[in-house]
């Protein structure tokens, strides 16, 4: 059976052999940044993996299903809270506080996804932003279970014996919970799941026609983005160890827009380039206050004019290039 | 109800209306399995008016449709094509950023199971599924000749292979009934003739039955069992293709005054 063999091979993650050999290297170099970088640097690689689970959730909703969120820094803050509160109030172990946090983010996810089966484009852009401008309203006005304004300290995570104290343990551990959820959604794509969320975006009477429940797979992209963007925002409250609500703003949410759109719509690779670029970006220009946020706004919209496919168009002319070399 | 007894599909009394634009005005027809049903009729006559109506997408003001034994009108929209009813759209609806494979893979939808945890972590259950829906997507891309289209993206390809795909995704769901928007529109000589031969072979190897909208003669006279003339969102006449071809009222219908004289439908 080549012909089975074949259909095999496509269905893998890593096809070629380079491409095995290249994705060895890079867990090799993930291993021993930690002995060559540390302090705010290695903290900003931890960031950096963070923001990639979040970027990559929201582009599975915006990229891949084509449906826009303005309030995603609601579902990352409400991941932030439960996280922090569970382990504060409820004191449940950190593992179990991580999933909970995807899990109740998820939730409002679905919640936010019922009415986006009526809305589109400019109408349920502004529907989100009304999510996450309320999500933050509802942390500062709800004091006795949020703090308020004045925001809480999520606790030092453990898991067992291991408490992650150290910058280095905080870096394993979001590279991890990174390199996990990439897979996860690098498969989820591929899969049955992945086909009917692109569908949505290309046509919805012919994924309709198909046989794909609309209500279903809208409502399960937004679960599933907002259980990453969930995790996300677990990850950061407990390693910068404090959350306010003016944390999870409206530019938050933009900030992670013009990740995917930088890196690429509809791509994991532009998900992590754009995450890895913007996360940086203050680090090299941190002498000059608000540069950045001009910065991310002057590239989303050039990118939008001129490169659609974001920095991974470059990737892939790139590669191309090297393939036909010296052609 | 049962489905003894039925034909595959029966249209009774069904009627729309869009603001004071009546696009069906009691229209019963019924399609035997194992046939092609072609429609025909002028422009705005309510032809995909009445695909739009089996897939769900209009809510008739009035009427009925019953598939396989089973009140239609209670499916919901995405529920038809489990139920066995596969459509193409008049302008064809693809995902145009999406391969000719996945095009033919969206097909598979109903008939594929995994849940979004086996999903995601690709487990061998699903991997065998994937492998499994791959071998008919496969043939059906042989059946149509599309290889060298299999992995390109949609938008590249012209627009009579554009067609095909789709053609070819409604095929992948495997329906029991299959309708097709105007098929052979746009297609040049040669494309019409392979379509013509394909649309045969699907009823006669594939065993599927097929109702097409079609305006150009040749393939209707030629393929269709039996021919359904709407015209105004009326049927006015129903019948095999030779009693089709020299019915008067169709010829004014469809020719105007000027040519329902000169005799039978030009069939060129
Ligand atoms: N969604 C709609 N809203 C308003 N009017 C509609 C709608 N769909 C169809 N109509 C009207 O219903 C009538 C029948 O349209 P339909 O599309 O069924 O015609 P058709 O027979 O398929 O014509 P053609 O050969 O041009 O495709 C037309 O007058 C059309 O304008
Ligand atoms: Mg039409």
């Amino acid at each position: 059976m080549t012909l089975h063999t074949e259909y095999y091979n496509e269905l893998r993650l890593l096809k070629s052999t380079p491409a095995k050999v290249w994705f060895g290297l890079l867990l090799l170099v993930l291993l021993v940044i930690p002995t060559a970088l540390e302090g705010y640097l290695l903290n900003l690689l931890t960031l950096a993996a963070i923001h990639v689970i979040i970027a990559i959730g929201l582009n599975l909703l915006t990229g891949y299903t084509g449906q826009i969120s303005l309030g995603h820094a609601g579902f990352i803050g409400i991941g932030a809270y439960t996280s922090a509160l569970l382990m504060l109030k409820l004191h449940l172990p950190f593992a179990l506080a991580l999933l909970a946090a995807g899990g109740v983010a998820g939730v409002f996810g679905f919640l936010v996804g019922l009415p986006a089966l009526r809305l589109t484009g400019p109408y349920l852009a502004i529907a989100t932003l009304g999510f996450g401008i309320a999500v933050g309203q509802i942390l500062v006005k709800w004091e006795s279970l949020s703090g308020g304004s004045l925001g809480i300290h999520p606790p030092k995570p453990s898991i067992g014996p291991l408490v992650f104290t150290s910058e280095t343990h905080f870096y394993f551990l979001s590279i991890s919970t990174m390199l996990l959820m990439t897979i996860g959604a690098a498969n989820l794509i591929k899969s049955k799941i992945g086909r009917a969320f692109v569908a949505i975006r290309e046509s919805e009477v012919a994924a309709l026609a198909m046989g794909v429940n609309l209500t279903l797979y809208k409502t399960l992209a937004f679960a599933v983005s907002a259980f990453y963007a969930g995790i996300g925002g677990s990850l950061m409250g407990h390693l910068i160890g404090y959350i306010s609500p003016d944390a999870f703003n409206l530019l938050v949410s933009i900030y992670f827009l013009s990740m995917i759109v930088i890196g690429g719509l509809a791509s994991i690779l532009g998900s992590i380039l754009g995450s890895i670029l913007l996360t940086a970006l203050p680090y090299f220009l941190s002498g000059i206050k608000n540069l950045p946020m001009v910065i991310y706004g002057a590239s989303l919209i050039l990118i939008i004019i001129f490169e659609p496919y974001g920095l991974t168009g470059h990737w892939m002319k790139l590669r191309l290039y090297w393939r036909m070399w010296p052609f | 109800m049962n489905e003894d007894g039925w034909p595959l599909l029966q249209v009774e009394d069904l009627s729309l209306q869009f603001g004071g634009v009546v696009a069906l005005k009691g229209v019963s027809f019924s399609i035997e399995r194992g046939t092609i049903t072609s429609i025909i009729g002028p422009n705005g006559a309510g032809k995909t008016t009445i695909f739009n109506c089996i897939s769900r997408l209009y809510r008739p003001d009035r009427g009925r449709i019953v598939f396989k034994g089973q009140d239609l009108l209670t499916f919901r929209p995405h529920q038809v094509a489990a139920h066995g009813i596969a459509r193409t759209f008049q302008n064809p609806e693809l995902f145009s950023r999406m391969t000719t494979l996945e095009n033919l893979l969206l097909g598979r939808h109903c008939h594929m199971k995994i849940g979004l945890l086996g999903a995601a972590a690709s487990s061998p259950s699903a991997v065998r599924e994937e492998l499994r829906h791959r071998e008919p997507v496969e043939r059906i891309i042989a059946f149509l000749e599309l290889q060298s289209a299999r992995d390109q993206l949609v938008a590249a390809l012209p627009y009579g292979t554009r067609k095909l795909v789709e053609l070819g995704r409604a095929l992948a769901l495997e329906p029991e009934l299959l309708l097709l928007d105007e098929p052979s529109a746009g297609m040049n000589a040669e494309e019409k003739q392979d379509l013509k031969l394909w649309i045969q072979n699907i009823r006669d190897e594939l065993g599927i039955t097929t109702c097409l909208v079609e305006h150009d003669m040749s393939v209707v006279m030629e393929i269709s069992d039996t021919v359904l003339v709407l015209s105004n969102g009326e049927t006015i006449a129903v019948g095999p293709p030779e009693e089709i071809q020299t019915n008067a009222e169709v010829l004014a219908a469809y020719l105007g005054k000027e040519d329902a004289s000169t005799g039978p439908i030009n069939v060129a």
